[in-house]
């Protein structure tokens, strides 16, 4: 039986797919059978950031309304060697195609053929969010360093801890390590506290994400800060915690590896 | 960065308005409002710096609840028969 995550954040535009993509890619690499569901019906985007958008043929509403069979709808990302899957959202339908209660039921089904179901969770606090949530045993907020995101947050937080979940874990997105030692981004540590909520990574912001999304593949895969940070969250996700980039200072090695990478 | 403000500040200073009155739901305007209320509420006690009033409302996560405090000067006991 696996663990269903629901990646969430509230505003939209702050990487929720890239990350739903990116932490399942790295949990894909270290051996882990992932699948991931876009649940943002009418507004399907998981496909496309995957790269995989001319592969799907049915999607969450058919399977959920018996048109097809799970096993049709599932589309094989094929760079992971079978191990990372993609539920597709429906693209003609909307939000209330689907309840909380058939949700609820597809991810528990879908939790018992795979290690870990990672939900891509629509924008906002409405019936796509509840719908997201529903079959979740865990979640995750992606943020980033801005006022209107953290709030976003805050409220989503405030939503995720009336459910019955274990406390949501935070992500901030796209953080610039030299505006935040100029002094014009906030700090990692500072929304963490206002936040009240357990870190479980920092992505820094990176060109190497937009290059991957042309392509319409993971950024994990890579060698850049974005992929080791991805990989890093993936691992904390599976309880395979290792030591964070900033306890100990990189080795020269490791400089000159991250500057060829 | 002598002489200029760091944007974080700003940010950080926002960030924490914004939040503090989105968990308690209580708007700036209501604020005032019940301050008017509380000092109206207490001039038949007392005699009060009513400039110097002060209300708030602040969320104690940890407890899992929201505090109102309301501080005044006062300037003197009125005699009540």
């Amino acid at each position: 039986m696996g663990e269903a995550i629901v990646i969430t954040s509230g505003k939209g535009g702050v990487g929720k797919t890239t990350a739903t993509l990116n932490i399942g890619a790295a949990m894909a690499l270290r051996g882990a059978h992932v699948l991931l569901v876009d649940t943002d019906i009418g507004l399907r985007n998981l496909d496309v950031v995957m790269g995989l958008e001319e592969k799907v043929v049915y999607d969450l509403v058919d399977v959920v309304e018996g048109k097809c069979r799970l096993r049709q709808a599932l589309v094989e990302d094929p760079r992971f060697f079978g191990r990372l899957h993609l539920l597709p959202a429906a693209q003609t339908r909307d939000k209330d195609a689907v309840t909380a209660e058939q949700m609820d039921a597809l991810i528990s089904d879908l939790t018992q053929n795979v290690d870990y179901v990672l939900i891509d969770c629509p924008a906002g606090i409405e019936q796509g969010f509840r719908n997201a949530v529903a079959g979740a045993n865990q979640a995750v907020v992606v943020t980033m360093p801005e006022v209107s995101a953290v709030r976003d947050a805050d409220r989503v937080i405030g939503l995720l801890r009336a459910c019955d979940l274990p406390a949501p874990r935070l992500i901030v997105n796209r953080v610039r390590s030299g505006m935040v030692r100029r002094g014009d981004m906030m700090r990692t540590g500072d929304m963490v506290e206002m936040l009240g909520c357990e870190l479980l990574g920092e992505i820094p912001d990176d060109e190497a994400v937009i290059r991957a999304g042309n392509l319409g593949e993971p950024v994990a895969r890579g060698t850049s800060p974005v992929s080791l940070a991805y990989r890093a969250i993936a691992a904390r996700l599976m309880g395979q915690e290792e030591p964070r980039e900033e306890s100990a200072p990189p080795t020269l090695l490791r400089r000159l590896a991250r500057l060829f990478g | 960065m002598l002489g200029r403000e760091r944007t974080r500040d700003v940010a950080r200073a926002r960030l924490g308005n914004v939040l503090r009155e989105d968990r308690t739901a209580v708007s700036a305007r209501d604020l005032a409002l019940m301050q008017l209320d509380v000092l109206a509420a207490l001039s038949d006690y007392l005699e009060m710096e009513r400039d110097q009033a002060h209300i708030t409302v602040s969320r104690d996560r940890g407890a899992g609840r929201s505090l109102l405090e309301f501080t005044v000067p006062i300037r003197s006991v009125r005699r009540r028969r």
